[in-house]
């Protein structure tokens, strides 16, 4: 009990950090939005338009007030208005949250199966053919950017091939039931393989290091010497190894959360990262401002899942922290 | 790889001769000696870019990397190092900024404090920084534990000579690791951050080639050939690159002492085993039996036999191959080890004939072992009812193996309230405890227990002692006993064979050996054991060490540090002789002096 | 003349929240060791018998009570007065293979106390010396070699060297023949003994073998869940044990022969 109140205690901690930053980050700016929206009147705006806009953005009154206001609104779930889209920054997250959600969920599933089932088969016999040749063929695979797996595929696969459509996450015309589905799966594959194999090279480097390290363990020796046959022995070094898999598909998961705006504009995905990117070259700050909380949001969500589930996995951690036998 | 890019870096204006960033061609130009990769949508000269671009690229890579890898070693030694609420408020820090997707965090603050390369590489350390401070700082948790750096600190070392001398040193190859990655990360997000058009608008790189290419449709012409893909190719090396370069390193950094065994002992020469009749009254028989460890011979041709209903002890210093021959013949030993010649029959079986399978199938069964070790020789994640269950299930359906389970740990003196522990909440005794449990769980014919007691107090010891021995009447087991520690065989062990240097120096019942040992390294071995009765005197040591098992010679490998040794003792070895003995069990001793006495004793 | 170490009601216990109470924790332990005396303290696993090491070198502090060494209140030192008494005292570890730097060579390890105390320059033909009375010869071949190319007998012997470089006042060994076999533990033992007797040094023996304690103290405490239940001389305490957890050490300590079944 004591545990989880200290750890939702720290949290707490950081998501006002972050909730400050936020705020202040903008303002913290050289040329920061009040210059770029509301430059001082110069001719081509008047005072009286500069004091609309200062109010339409929050903008105007001292720091403090600003800040009470951006609190209030906050805890309200106003985020402002984009200026970019003339909406509440709100709903044109809203519009996209789903499409990311789908996108880098679908990676974050299958790069960490995948790159956990290549880390451990070659881990198992570390230094053996099979290991040499898992590891080259994922490190060149990592070693690819991002964009330029994006620009190859969508060269190959779209544009000679005609496979799969060029953008976007689902058509325009009307489809209806089970045309739908399969039109979002076909607009999904090439930018979440994108995904999955930049995200591939992490979880398998890690399942890799901890599979090796698990079968020099004694009780892996043990396992064996008990008389457990191969599968057996295996399943005692798999379960130890995926502890600290967890921690890194987790932590992989708001790293794609990042990459997924470099694959999003290049396959033009309406996710939130190539939201996020043109809130960026529009100079939307409301909706800039909108798209950072949500995601430092989820990167503390992540940590935070990350600390509740470790326990549940690693009987050692669970007895309220004892510490580590000596002797 | 890597040189060649660094070197059309730092020759970019020598090897082109067009400006990198103005027109100096027709726009979309193929390929020509004019311009050897073409130009681009604006008539820039495709080649230039390149040799050009991979200046920042390095650039930026190269000093992101440093400064990140200089911070993250400094938070790590001084979080690992002072431990307490400093670790703890900077760990949550590093967890937070590892968790933070920083590529966005890196657009957002470029969009605020503008893109040019010093900002990105300053938003890049202040993202990188925490990977290498996390895992670093993990190793000096466990540095600091390490017996010296305690003892540099109990020497009054100060603080900095110890984080330097005995802490940074040891983290130099994962240090390097580290910084190698960080540098293909730095590469690989600051050529994404300029992909998206964010990159330093006054100057080339790789990313803002690409980004021009995305953005001037080179996909749907035939330009993408030298527009996309030189730069790409050229990115996907430099990383590559550096991965292999980060790999060597992390594998000086973790040499990882090769596992035990994934390939068990490959039986290729197999002399055939003299057909000697089997002696019915032994329950293990193991003949000539010899073991090599990467090409050097450990175990060398012992003779060894378990007489049903006693208990045998093997004596021996580590290294002197006792432990080698037990895995040997138990079809256990880790890479590297291989049983060369010999046999070893357990009833009328030849377990070195056996296949591999069929050896598995016998371990656990038939044949059960207690292995050194003992503290952590139980999974971490799994209770000890369920570990033991695993044991019983091997010969019994869910349902039984779980009652049978459950019966062996209250046997072997664990209560049923804690059955559903995990190992860690455990002392060293009960989980040896545990241990056994295992083993015996299928009444096996023969038991071979490894320094059952080794790193347990003396009073544990003997409690386990005692059960080994309850549990064998109980069970009818045959039990082959192997320590380093001759009163603990001398006070268990009905019969006893010492080895030295791989082989067997000599053999007997205890009680005999014990009396009159005949071996000049037996003698002193008895000499040197300490004593609590009579009156105190100062014990004996042996002089010098053992020898390098790489290093054999002809003669016999004691000689360099027996008291009686004569000339021919260095030339030729002696062999495993048949001795005098009193009682119903044969002693043999090989020694040439200890012989000569033997025979003088006979001819008188 | 002032005792080596001085314990007054010295009481340790680890994370005093915790449910589970920790090992090695102390209770009301007083304890006086005069210089040139050599004492066994002895006891199961889980008595307290390393924390009192700890306690001597100031790597853990009492939760009450007083420790004192050399007259000095080890609660009290600065970080430099601790380190100067630490030049004054020397550690022996159980397990030769981690208290040697894998990094360094034999000479530089041997050389450490010196390059501790008198800066990092200061060497000189001790560190052969050493080397060469602990049996480690030739020395000049010994001291470039690394650790790791040498047995676990070989590095305690190291270590053995490296506390005759420290000429230490007060010698705290902790187990130093636990993790070796039978010939060499009368080595080592025979080691130690040379070692304080020539700096008329307090030694502080710390094993759960009462025959071993036998052959290097003329002292033993003997510990139980962390008290002090005898303290007395040697061969005192062998031949007449009045707790019940002497006797109990004592009767494992000589491996009651069994009767052969034959």
């Amino acid at each position: 009990m004591n545990r989880y109140a200290r750890i939702f205690g720290q949290y707490l901690l950081v998501v006002a950090a972050a909730v400050v930053l936020n705020f202040a980050l903008p303002r913290l700016a050289p040329g920061g939005p009040i210059e770029y929206l509301a430059p001082p009147a110069d001719g081509t705006v008047s005072e009286v338009e500069r004091e609309e806009i200062l109010a339409r953005y929050d903008l105007e009154g001292s720091t403090g007030d600003q800040f009470v206001s951006y609190m209030e609104n906050l805890v309200n779930g106003d985020l402002g208005t984009s200026i970019r889209e003339s909406r509440p920054v709100v709903e044109v997250i809203g519009d996209r949250v789903l499409w990311s959600l789908l996108l880098v969920g679908t990676a974050v599933i299958v790069s960490s199966v995948l790159g956990v089932m290549l880390g451990f088969a070659a881990g198992w016999r570390r230094g053996s053919r099979r290991d040499a040749s898992i590891l080259s063929g994922v490190l060149a695979v990592d070693a690819l950017p991002a964009f330029f797996v994006g620009l190859m595929l969508l060269l190959v696969f779209s544009v000679k091939l005609g496979w799969f459509p060029v953008y976007g996450a689902v058509s325009a015309e009307e489809m209806d039931g089970f045309a739908r589905v399969l039109d979002i799966g076909r607009r999904l594959v090439l930018p979440a393989t994108t995904l999955t194999l930049v995200g591939l090279g992490s979880v398998f480097v890690v399942a890799r290091s901890a599979m090796i390290s698990e079968t020099g363990e004694d009780y892996v020796f043990m396992a064996r010497a008990k008389g457990l046959d191969e599968k057996g022995v295996r399943r005692h070094a798999r379960r130890n190894a995926l502890l600290p898999v967890s921690t890194v598909s987790l932590l992989g998961f708001s790293t794609l959360v990042g990459t997924a705006t470099i694959v999003e504009t290049v396959f033009s995905y309406p996710g939130l990262g190539s939201l996020g990117f043109a809130a960026v070259r529009s100079r939307d700050y409301p909706l800039l401002q909108g798209v950072f909380i949500l995601f430092a949001l989820v990167a503390i969500a992540v940590n935070l899942a990350n600390d509740l589930l470790y326990p549940l996995l690693d009987p050692r951690v669970r007895q309220a922290g004892s510490s580590e036998n000596d002797s | 790889m890597l040189l060649t890019l660094f070197g059309a870096a730092v020759l970019a204006d020598v090897i082109s001769s067009h400006p990198p960033d103005k027109a100096s061609g027709l726009p979309y130009a193929r390929p020509s000696s004019e311009h050897w990769l073409g130009t681009d949508d604006l008539g820039r000269d495709l080649w230039a870019q390149l040799v050009h671009g991979a200046r920042l690229t390095l650039a930026v890579g190269l000093v992101a990397a440093i400064s990140a890898t200089i911070i993250g070693t400094m938070v790590a030694l001084i979080a690992g190092w002072r431990g307490g609420w400093v670790d703890a408020v900077l760990m949550r820090i590093v967890d937070l900024t590892l968790s933070i997707p920083f590529l966005v965090l890196i657009l957002v603050l470029a969009s605020y404090f503008g893109r040019g390369a010093i900002v990105t590489t300053v938003l890049l350390v202040g993202v990188l920084w925490a990977r290498p401070a996390r895992l670093l700082r993990s190793q000096v948790l466990k540095l600091r534990e390490f017996g010296h750096v305690i003892a540099a600190d109990a020497m009054g070392a100060s603080h900095p000579r110890i984080l330097v001398r005995h802490v940074l040193h040891r983290l130099v190859p994962l240090l390097l690791s580290q910084f190698v990655r960080a540098a293909a990360v730095a590469v690989l997000v600051q050529s994404g951050v300029a992909f998206l058009g964010l990159g330093d608008p006054d100057r080339v790189s790789w990313g803002t080639t690409l980004f021009f290419a995305n953005n001037g449709s080179a996909v749907l012409t035939d330009a993408w050939l030298w527009w996309i893909v030189p730069p790409g190719v050229a990115l996907t090396l430099l990383i590559v690159g550096l991965a292999f370069i980060g790999l060597v390193f992390e594998e000086i950094a973790d040499p990882g002492i090769t596992s035990h065994g994934w390939r068990p002992a490959v039986r290729r020469v197999l002399e055939d085993a003299e057909d000697v009749p089997r002696d019915p009254s032994l329950a293990l028989d193991i003949r000539n039996f010899s073991v090599d460890y990467d090409m050097t011979r450990v175990v060398r041709g012992v003779d060894l036999a378990v007489t049903r209903g006693r208990v045998f002890g093997l004596v021996g210093e580590s290294g002197s191959g006792k432990s080698s021959l037990a895995l040997g013949v138990l079809g256990l030993l880790p890479t590297g080890g291989r049983v060369i010649g010999g046999a070893a029959f357990l009833d009328d079986v030849d377990l070195r004939r056996l296949g591999r399978v069929r050896l598995s199938k016998m371990r656990g069964r038939e044949l059960a072992v207690i292995p050194q070790a003992a503290m952590s020789l139980l999974d971490p994640t799994m209770t000890i009812l369920r570990q033991v269950q695993e044991s019983t299930e091997l010969t019994a359906d869910k349902r039984t193996a779980k009652t049978r389970a459950t019966e062996m740990l209250e046997r072997v003196g664990i209560p049923r309230n804690r059955h559903g522990s995990f190992p860690h909440e455990l002392s060293g005794g009960q989980r040896q405890r545990v241990v056994i449990a295992m083993a015996v769980a299928n009444q096996p014919k023969l038991l071979i227990a490894d320094e059952p007691t080794t790193g347990l107090d003396v009073i544990t010891q003997q409690e386990i002692l005692a059960l080994l021995e309850e549990l064998r009447v109980e069970l009818s087991l045959d039990i082959l006993i192997i320590s380093h520690d001759l009163p603990l065989i001398a006070a268990v062990a009905d019969d006893i064979s010492i080895m030295y240097a791989g082989q067997v120096i000599e053999s007997g019942a205890t009680a005999e050996v014990l009396a009159t040992p005949r071996h000049p390294y037996t003698r002193l071995l008895v000499a040197a054991m300490p004593s609590l009765d009579g009156p105190p005197r100062a014990a004996e040591p042996i002089p010098g060490d053992a020898p390098d098992p790489s290093e054999r010679t002809n003669g016999c490998s004691f000689a360099p540090r027996c008291p009686s040794a004569e000339p021919r003792c260095s030339e030729t070895a002696p062999t495993l002789e048949p001795s005098p003995n009193q009682g119903s069990q044969p002693r043999a001793v090989a020694c040439h002096v200890t012989d000569d006495s033997v025979v003088e004793v006979r001819i008188r | 003349m002032t005792p080596a170490v001085n314990f007054t009601d010295v009481q340790v216990s680890y994370g005093g929240r915790r449910r589970r109470a920790r090992v090695d924790a102390l209770t009301d332990i007083n304890l006086e060791i005069a210089s040139g005396e050599r004492v066994a303290v002895v006891g199961r696993s889980g008595a307290g018998k390393s924390t009192i090491a700890k306690l001597a070198c100031g790597l853990t502090q009492p939760t009450s009570g007083s420790v004192r060494v050399f007259g000095t209140e080890m609660a009290d030192t600065s970080r430099a007065e601790l380190r100067r008494l630490r030049h004054r005292m020397h550690l022996i570890f159980q397990d030769p293979y981690q208290s040697l730097h894998p990094g360094l060579r034999v000479g530089e390890i041997v050389n450490e106390p010196i390059a501790i105390a008198r800066g990092p320059r200061a060497s000189g033909t001790h560190v052969f010396d050493a080397l060469s009375r602990v049996g480690l010869t030739p020395a000049e071949q010994f001291a470039h070699r690394s650790p790791a190319t040498l047995s676990g007998g070989q590095r305690q012997r190291v270590a053995i060297a490296r506390a005759l470089v420290a000429q230490p006042e007060l010698i705290l060994a902790d187990e130093p023949t636990s993790m070796l076999d039978a010939s060499l533990r009368a080595t080592i033992a025979n080691m130690l003994l040379e070692l304080q007797a020539e700096g008329h040094a307090a030694l502080i023996f710390i094993t759960h073998d009462l025959a071993l304690a036998r052959q290097v103290a003329d002292r033993i405490v003997v510990l139980s869940e962390g008290r002090i239940v005898e303290d007395r001389p040697t061969e005192d305490l062998l031949s007449e044990p009045e707790h019940p957890e002497t006797r109990k050490l004592l009767a494992a300590a000589r491996h009651e022969p069994k009767e052969t079944s034959t």
